[in-house]
């Protein structure tokens, strides 16, 4: 079998050098490059309506002192437990207070200790997660051990437990939201960073040399961003409505403020009498957090359809 | 001819087991301005070769070598941070897959920029100019509009292109390309072998080419170097070795590339397949496929011990073979003791 001695004619191998030392030629390639999804991207309906009813709702609490028709602590006994009129839209409570001012002020509690308790757990879960993820090892195994243990006490047990032990006041419910807050975080951060790691522009990335920080920060992160993002909408319902069940059990917010748990609560003997007191708050947090919860699930439909 | 590249006896293991050789014994000397083509079939070892050499094996193997220089600097001896810089810098990388290497959530413009700006501290403005200038220069029309497109935008020619300009922009000294038009259609093919060409006349670098098609290896190489097995088992000047190929799993390789049917229709194919590097023996890890070695009768010697890489009487002087058939001359009895017995 000596191949040197039989060339065939159709001998695909050249022997020989580097025979082409001419410049590229770009034209050949260049027409057959296909352009896709330049155009505007759609927005899923969930995005938009999310978008839209978070946006309405942050607008409407922001402007709060200007737009409520009432001081939301002004008493009015005569006019307790109200029904619904020309001034009092929503009528008013067991000490004849307004309670449509009353849900749009308790509603800036409520949305900013959650918002704050979220940022603070998404940030730090993010950090953690990631950080395991990439030393691996003891570090890794350790942090998922108290994830762990973290996420088999009920969150609301741990606050219970935190205020009960420190008082309640508003850095309290913070902590001890945020104790068992961060764990889902890092779970999928963990995860999320993983999947990143193992896929090929990393090794391409450290082939080209990029240190391990800029690897993290300009690869992993901007890539596990939008399931993290979409994650901490989704969170952001089940923390107003933690919040609230702490209010509702009278270790939240302290009065004289309200926000939409403590006035639930509040309502809850007067339920037969004027059932808005309690279904009027209940519908802000319901509302607040499907706006939110559908902002996620549009960031992850999105996601999802890039990615095909 | 100065050597760019020296790789002395690299040997890879799994752990710390001697037994588990997945590359054995390897020796390469790349020179300034020379193409040497690693050929071999898959899991040969010809990828687990390069990424030994830019020290990022994946965590269980464990590399040794004798030496391993490129440029002069010792690649053993250096440090993490000095490595960094070697790789994308003195050693730039190309790679099978164009479009899994860019990161999807980064423009094209975000990967050429970063080595430009690591290595030639560039601003944020002077970057981004001299990026469309290298995109142009790797052939990439519209390059102010290609810097900002996304990897899922491009199609793979493009893609490699821009993973060439990306490898560029550190101004390497040497240029390993894995594979770098096998997931690429044939015109393409050619396209970025030209390129790849050019670039290297252009910059005078060197180029550790690895790919698995002759044909491929043919139209770029200076020399070549066929790996099976872990182990190089034959290597000299590329016209040389393709023309007289003396090892018979070299030769088997040059009949597969021709594509050439029989007289039932069948086209040649390797008899068996390459078993895996835990079960190595002390012969030749080509024995139990080879034909040569049954048809000379020299199975007991071939599967006894392995010859050394030596110059096997064909050509010229270093055109090397590890064969007990194509260099008859070196029996095991005047040949020195094969180094490793197991």
């Amino acid at each position: 079998m000596s191949l040197a001695d039989t060339p065939h004619p159709a001998h695909p191998v050249r022997p020989g050098g580097p025979v082409h030392p001419g410049g590229p030629a770009p034209g050949a390639e260049a027409a057959p490059v296909a352009e896709r999804g330049t155009g505007p991207r759609r927005w899923p309906p969930s995005l938009l309506v999310g978008t839209f009813l978070t946006g309405a709702i942050l607008l409407v609490l922001l402007l709060t002192p200007w737009l409520a028709p009432h001081d939301p602590a002004a008493q009015d006994l005569a006019q307790r437990l109200a029904p619904p009129s020309g001034s009092h839209p929503l009528g008013t409570d067991q000490l004849g207070r307004d309670v449509l001012s009353r849900i749009m002020d308790g509603g800036r509690f409520s949305v900013s200790i959650a918002a704050i308790t979220l940022v603070i757990c998404a940030v730090s879960g993010t950090l953690i997660g990631m950080v395991a993820a990439r030393r691996g090892g003891a570090l890794d195994e350790f942090v998922m051990r108290v994830t762990d243990v973290l996420l088999a006490f009920p969150e609301i047990i741990v606050a219970m437990f935190l205020v009960a032990v420190l008082g309640a006041n508003y850095l309290t419910l913070i902590v001890a939201l945020v104790i068992g807050g961060w764990t889902p975080f890092a779970r999928l951060a963990r995860s999320l960073t993983l999947e990143i790691n193992a896929r090929d522009f990393i090794e391409a990335a450290r082939a080209l040399g990029c240190s391990r920080r800029f690897i993290v920060l300009r690869h992993v992160l901007p890539n596990a961003l939008s399931p993290l993002l979409a994650h901490a909408a989704l969170r952001f319902g089940h923390k107003l409505i933690t919040v609230g069940a702490l209010s509702f059990l009278g270790l939240g917010v302290q009065p004289p403020d309200a926000d939409w748990g403590s006035m639930l609560a509040d309502g809850q003997p007067y339920l037969t009498q004027a059932p808005g007191l309690v279904v009027h708050p209940g519908l802000a947090i319901f509302v607040t957090a499907l706006g939110v919860t559908l902002i996620g699930q549009g960031i992850d439909t999105r996601r999802k359809a890039k990615e095909l | 001819m100065n050597a760019l590249l020296t790789v002395d006896n690299l040997t890879v293991r799994a752990g710390a087991d001697p037994a588990t050789r997945i590359l054995d014994g390897v020796s390469l000397t790349i020179h300034e301005g020379e193409v040497l083509a690693l050929v071999g079939e898959s899991g040969s070892g010809k990828s687990m070769t390069a990424l030994a050499l830019i020290r990022l094996l994946p965590a269980p193997l464990v590399a040794e070598a004798g030496a391993l220089t490129v440029a002069g600097e010792d690649l053993l001896a250096a440090g993490e941070r000095r490595m960094n810089a070697i790789r994308g810098g003195t050693i730039g990388m190309l790679f099978q897959q164009p479009k899994r290497m860019l990161d999807p959530t980064a423009t094209v413009g975000a990967h050429v920029a970063e080595p430009l700006r690591r290595f030639g501290r560039l601003s944020r403005a002077a970057a981004r100019r001299a990026t469309v200038e290298l995109l142009a220069d790797v052939g990439i029309p519209e390059p102010r509009r290609r810097a900002r497109a996304y990897a899922h935008q491009l199609s793979g020619g493009i893609a490699q292109r821009v993973m060439i300009a990306t490898a560029l922009a550190g101004q390497p000294r040497l240029l390993i390309a894995d594979e770098p038009t096998t997931a690429l259609d044939a015109t393409v093919e050619a396209q970025i072998l030209r390129l790849i060409a050019a670039k290297k006349a252009e910059l005078g670098m060197s180029v550790l080419f690895i790919s698995h098609d002759l044909r491929v290896v043919s139209a770029i190489a200076d020399r070549i170097a066929v790996m099976y097995a872990g182990r190089i088992v034959e290597q000299g000047p590329a016209a040389e070795l393709l023309a007289a190929p003396q090892h018979p799993y070299t030769r088997a390789l040059v009949e597969c590339s021709l594509l050439r049917p029989d007289e039932h229709g069948e086209l040649y194919a390797i008899p068996g397949h390459a078993g895996p590097a835990l079960s190595l023996t002390a012969g030749c890890r080509f024995q139990p496929r080879c034909a040569a070695s049954h048809a000379a009768r020299l199975e007991h010697q071939c599967a006894a011990a392995e010859p050394e890489l030596a110059f096997s009487g064909g050509g010229s002087a270093d055109h090397t073979t590890r064969c007990w058939v194509a260099s008859p001359q070196a029996a095991p009895s005047h040949a020195a003791q094969p180094k490793e017995q197991v």
